[in-house]
């Protein structure tokens, strides 16, 4: 007999249960609106947010704006990695420069890049290097302290096996720290690609002539409740597909691992 | 002394071995005053009560740790670093698990610069030695404990180090897959007769495979006595045990053995380990 509790859903169960409940909270809104209980002014409609998205699809407008978003995104997100996983590893390397520059780190993480990003667009202009380097200050610092926790986690038998069996420095790196880093630096990077959204979002929305904080910020000035929100279901719908690729890749690079549970 | 083409001889004079224990701004002394030597070709065991440092007494012989006392030397080098030559095979089975079985075995030829195309068939041959043929295209993951640990095994042969030290290889397995691997274990070891150091708390196994048997004090660990075992050779693992002089020897050494245990016991019992 099927039993009905969480732990023996089926994937299936689990989808019909999330489409009921989007579609109740979508009715709701719907109704609600219709019979005035709220204002539309406020939190548009379904009805008519679908109506606009269908509108920015098929005048190909609001592809122009996540092109340009993603772009920053995805160079911001690269770089940034990049980064963060080079200084990581000379940290767990070096542990005089980790000792050195470790409160510089924290300092630098602790600061509000957000309130950044106005200096940024007056250091680095109204274009995509603005938005890319807000990225890059995001990105890093997530990506910097999980290489950097990766690499000092790593199995201390291992490290002793591989000296044992002759690796040389470099070796070591090839074959037992950075493929034992690649498990953590892959948790990082599903974190920091939404943190790169929000980076290049944020950025545009503070000063810009177009991507996808762009339209927010210029329907906000309008105060149309509808390009926001149909703005803000854009970017969601990009960072759901971002996540699902990421999720796949982190599958072929963790082959080598037992099945979860 | 010149190292003959079958070296492979350990010296420890006075061996001792500190560690600073910085919370409670005093020395732990894992070791003391150790000295016994390891013939080339010899299999020696250690037996000791848990936490007298055998294992401490095996990474600085494999040089994985500088020593604060005393001297270790192979064929009368002293030690000084990774000895390319010496072989380790942990308690836990070091594999790299993002690595098939294939790429482990032959890691360590590539390590010393052995070509892929020499270093495949090279590891083939130990595959197939271990018996794990047809499973060279697994991860670490999906073999059972016995299996990777032949691996490990495999791993450490496959570049013929003269010295062979083992920490408590086969405490993690079943009793059956136990007894298989010591004989293989002894099987090779007539073949290519390495000297092997064999660290283990189990006294039965240690009397079934070794030449001699060192048996150190509870912390701080010194040498209480040494044993030579004269059964005859080769042997099988479970059928020794039934030879006259097993008993025998087994009773001398767990009598010489068990005060040792018994000391090491209430220490840890009253968490006052060293």
């Amino acid at each position: 007999m099927a039993t009905s509790g969480p732990g023996t859903a089926s994937r299936a169960e689990i989808h019909a249960w999330r489409a009921g409940l989007l579609g109740a909270f979508l009715l709701l809104w719907e109704v609600a609106t219709r019979r005035a209980w709220v204002d539309p002014f406020f939190v548009s409609q379904p009805t008519v947010l679908g109506a606009q998205l269908y509108d920015w699809i098929r005048s190909g407008f609001i592809f122009r704006h996540l092109l340009v978003t993603l772009q920053e995104t995805l160079i911001g997100f690269v770089l940034g990695t990049l980064l963060g996983v080079a200084v990581g590893f000379a940290f767990a390397q070096w542990d005089k420069l980790a000792r050195i520059f470790d409160p510089l780190m924290v300092a630098l993480n602790a600061m509000p890049r957000v309130v950044l990003a106005p200096l940024f667009i007056l250091w680095f202009g109204l274009g995509l290097l603005s938005k890319v380097v807000m990225v890059i200050s995001l990105v890093f610092f997530v990506v910097f302290f999980s290489t950097y926790t990766g690499i000092r986690e790593v199995d201390r038998d291992l490290v002793h096996n591989a000296r044992i069996l002759g690796a040389s420095p470099r070796h070591l790196i090839r074959h037992v720290l950075l493929p034992s880093a690649l498990t953590w630096i892959f948790a990082s990077l599903r974190t920091s690609v939404g943190f790169a959204l929000i980076g290049a979002v944020v950025g545009e929305y503070l000063g810009s002539h177009e991507g996808m904080g762009y339209v927010i910020s210029y329907a906000e000035s309008m105060f149309n409740a509808t390009g926001v929100l149909a703005g803000l279901i854009v970017l969601m719908a990009a960072v759901i597909v971002i996540d699902v690729a990421l999720t796949r890749l982190d599958a072929r690079f963790s082959y080598w691992k037992p099945a979860a549970k | 002394m010149t190292p003959a083409d079958h070296g492979g001889a350990i010296g420890l004079e006075q061996v001792t071995q500190r560690f600073a224990l910085p919370r409670e701004d005093r020395e732990f002394t894992a070791v003391q005053d150790v000295t016994f030597d390891v013939g080339a070709g010899e299999f020696v065991s250690i037996v000791g009560p848990s936490g007298c440092g055998k294992s401490t007494l095996l990474s600085l012989i494999a040089g994985l740790a500088p020593i604060s006392g005393g001297r270790i030397t192979i064929d009368g080098q002293p030690v000084a670093g990774v000895n390319p030559r010496l072989g380790f095979v942990f308690q836990r089975d070091a594999l790299f698990p993002w690595k098939t079985v294939a790429d482990n075995v032959r890691l360590p030829l590539l390590f010393r610069g052995v070509d892929a195309a020499a270093a495949t068939p090279r590891a083939a041959e130990w595959i197939a030695r271990i018996g794990l043929t047809g499973f060279e295209r697994y991860h670490p993951h999906q073999l059972s404990g016995g299996m990777r640990k032949r691996v490990a095994l495999a791993m450490t042969m496959v570049y013929e180090p003269e010295i062979v030290l083992m920490d408590e290889p086969f405490g993690a397995l079943d009793v059956q897959t136990r007894n298989l691997m010591e004989n293989d274990l002894l099987e090779i070891w007539a073949q290519r007769r390495r000297t092997v150091l064999f660290v283990t708390h189990d006294l039965e196994e240690a009397i079934a495979l070794s030449d001699r048997i060192v048996v150190m004090t509870a912390s701080p660990g010194r040498v209480k006595s040494v044993y030579p075992i004269g059964l005859p050779r080769p042997r099988s693992v479970t059928e020794i045990r039934f030879h006259p002089d097993f008993g025998r020897l087994y009773e001398t050494i767990w009598k010489d053995l068990k005060d040792e245990v018994r000391v090491g016991y209430e220490r840890t019992r009253h968490g006052l380990a060293g």
